[in-house]
């Protein structure tokens, strides 16, 4: 792999999970605005959206963390590895 | 508490203050070059860099801010307890490895070397200025603040003291310094964060009492409603049940502090804002490459994550066994900030408290601490040594770095003292709107965008800076009710640097070309490809100083104004 593709790929699974990751987190306003008691139904005895926003996230946000330094990291390797 | 002087908090925070004190120091002869002074000798690990960002990041305003913003407002506060760990995402997957492999000093660094440009590089200098002095008013008040309620120390006092211990180790240990210290500082905060919920928590049940916030009526109902005896039975419940009880259901629910579009704005701040800020963007420089830069960062976000996961606990404990008015009622006059100092104490005892101190002492000195070294280095780097004297011996250019720490040391105690009475809350928003508004943009389209020009820049940052100053200036004089600027300044930033860029677009620079010469010079020393400081553009390591050179910021100078 060159150094052009390992950026290309880079930029685009960053973009992916940039998408999944402000879909996610802006939709919810939007939602608590349109729907407030579904997104307060308890779950696990807390309320819905504060399992969201204060837990759930954290778990997304430390999975696309993981999920994007794994690839890069790849990426990385393979051309030093090929001396591109 | 309050005036009296209670032991325990004030042993626990000279303990804090000489732990840190004797790790700054220590480090003072491992600082021979500019390099361990600006960025730590570029050879932090991953563990230890996560641990300084996360200690850097977590200031006063997010070890007892976020948690009282969920005692006051409920739900709106969960949204800063998300949102400031959120920043990071964007950071990782956008910034912080192309900012390490670009292998400067400092974010002025970044804009005159990525668009050769010296009027980047002040106006750069301006904005880290702006920044950093605004977010280190706001953590001098809290030092005040903070001293004084815990320990009963007098305000100005306790600004000096502390303000002194911090100068004098920044000035010393620099950056290498200031990173062993953070590291410490970090951890000191985390425990004090989660200790005493381990001790608070069995005591009720999390879910049952938020159950109970949200099952209660709406406010117009529950005027009419008999309070609910069966309510978990905190002190605060006994008292004025029903007016507390009407409040509840509201306080769980979303949009009581910010509107829907307010909520947006909140959340733009502080995903770009962070992204935006210099003295964390700064940090990154400090790892030995890009894949340690992203390592950091994961962890950065798992530290964070953690820490920030607690708060809302923090808060609900608080609104829930205390109730609404409980800081009021013990402190005597109403400063939320002091809530988990006060549930700490009131509900596990003296040594917790001692704890909460030490946590919420150790974030002042880290963000400080981190603070000085980004407005030191703007003055002593990016002015001195790039600007004024460019020339100067790297000797020279030490000893006004030292100087330069000790003014700026000076200056954040002067402000401490003279805006007693500021807003932190504001003025932490407003530094994170303009890091949003000026750096953020820049950085993530002078990375990745490779038509973006010098003008595009340029304009981009007094555009972003420029709409969300008046916007806040707009609200204080009472003009229009807008409170968060950076749903408007964020996006109007992009655009001026897209449409500006495209008017100017012959005069575009090879960033990713650049970085390729810097990641084969770092892999493949012996490739036959350009080295990085052919193209004008600095390498990875302590060779920057010497590249960024007078003659090549004057040409740079040069070409901007025949271009113009």
């Amino acid at each position: 792999m060159t150094y052009e593709q390992m950026q290309r790929r880079q930029l685009k699974l960053s973009g992916l999970l940039a998408v999944i990751f402000v879909v996610t987190v802006f939709s919810v306003p939007f939602l608590n605005a349109v729907m407030p008691e579904t997104m307060l139904t308890p779950v696990f005895g807390i309320p819905f959206v504060w399992l969201l926003v204060g837990v759930i996230f954290h778990l997304e946000f430390w999975a696309i963390a993981l999920i994007y330094v794994t690839y890069s990291n790849r990426w990385e390797e393979e051309v030093i590895s090929d001396g591109k | 508490m309050g005036s009296e002087v209670a032991l325990l908090p004030l042993i626990a925070t000279i303990a804090v203050l000489l732990l840190t004190m004797y790790l700054g120091l220590s480090a003072a002869r491992r600082t021979a070059t500019l390099d361990d002074y600006w960025v730590a000798g570029r050879g932090v690990d991953v563990f230890t860099n996560a641990s300084a960002i996360s200690s850097n990041y977590l200031s006063a305003a997010s070890f007892l801010g976020v948690a009282a913003f969920v005692w006051e407002y409920g739900f709106d506060g969960v949204w800063y307890a998300t949102g400031f760990a959120a920043g990071y995402i964007l950071l990782l997957l956008f910034i912080a490895s192309p900012l390490r492999r670009f292998g400067e000093y400092t974010i002025p660094d970044f804009c005159a070397g990525r668009f050769h440009s010296a009027r980047l590089r002040r106006a750069g200098i301006a904005w880290t200025m702006v920044i950093s002095a605004l977010y280190i008013i706001a953590q001098m008040v809290g030092v005040g603040t903070l001293m004084e309620v815990v320990t009963g120390i007098p305000w100005v006092w306790g600004v000096i003291t502390l303000g002194g211990v911090i100068t004098l180790y920044v000035a010393f240990g620099g950056m290498t310094g200031v990173t062993i210290a953070q590291m410490a500082q970090f951890w000191i905060m985390l425990t004090a964060m989660i200790l005493p919920l381990i001790v608070m928590m069995p005591k009720y049940n999390y879910s049952e009492i938020l159950m109970h916030a949200y099952q209660s009526p709406p406010a117009q109902e529950a005027a009419q409603a008999e309070p609910d005896s069966t309510l978990t039975g905190g002190p605060a419940f006994s008292t004025n049940g029903e007016e507390q009880l009407s409040s509840l259901r509201d306080w769980v629910s979303p949009f009581q502090r910010w509107n829907l579009w307010g909520s947006l704005s909140l959340l733009v701040a502080l995903v770009c804002g962070t992204a935006g800020l210099p003295h964390i963007l700064a940090r990154f420089y400090t790892n030995p490459n890009a894949s340690a830069a992203r390592w950091s960062t994961v962890w950065v976000l798992v530290f964070i994550g953690v820490f920030y996961i607690t708060t809302p606990i923090w808060g609900s404990y608080a609104r829930m066994v205390l109730g609404p008015d409980a800081v009021t009622r013990v402190d005597g006059e109403a400063n939320p900030n002091s809530m988990m100092l006060v549930t700490s104490n009131m509900e596990v005892g003296e040594w917790a408290l001692a704890l909460v101190a030490a946590g919420a002492i150790a974030a002042l000195l880290s963000s400080v601490s981190g603070l000085l070294i980004a407005l030191s280095s703007a003055i002593a780097h990016d002015f001195y040594g790039e600007i004024f004297r460019p020339g100067a011996s790297d000797r020279q250019k030490m000893k006004v770095a030292k100087l330069a720490v000790v003014l700026c040391g000076a200056f954040a105690i002067v402000v401490g003292l003279a805006f007693r009475d500021a807003n932190i809350a504001w003025m932490v928003g407003l530094a994170f709107s303009i890091a949003a508004s000026t750096f953020f943009p820049l950085l993530l389209m002078g990375i990745w965008w490779r038509r973006m020009t010098e003008e595009g820049a340029y304009w981009g940052l007094l555009v972003g800076g420029g709409i969300s100053a008046i916007i806040v200036i707009g609200k204080l004089a009472e003009i229009w009710t807008i409170e968060q600027p950076a749903i408007v300044s964020v996006p109007a930033a992009f655009l001026t640097i897209y449409v500006v860029s495209k008017l100017t677009a012959d005069r575009n620079d090879g960033m990713w070309e650049k970085l390729e010469a810097s990641f084969h010079a770092l892999h493949h020393p012996d490739s036959d490809l350009p080295k990085p400081e052919e193209m004008g553009f600095a390498s990875q390591a302590a060779e920057t100083a010497e590249v960024s050179s007078h003659e090549e910021v004057e040409t740079f100078e040069h070409d901007g104004d025949a271009e113009s």
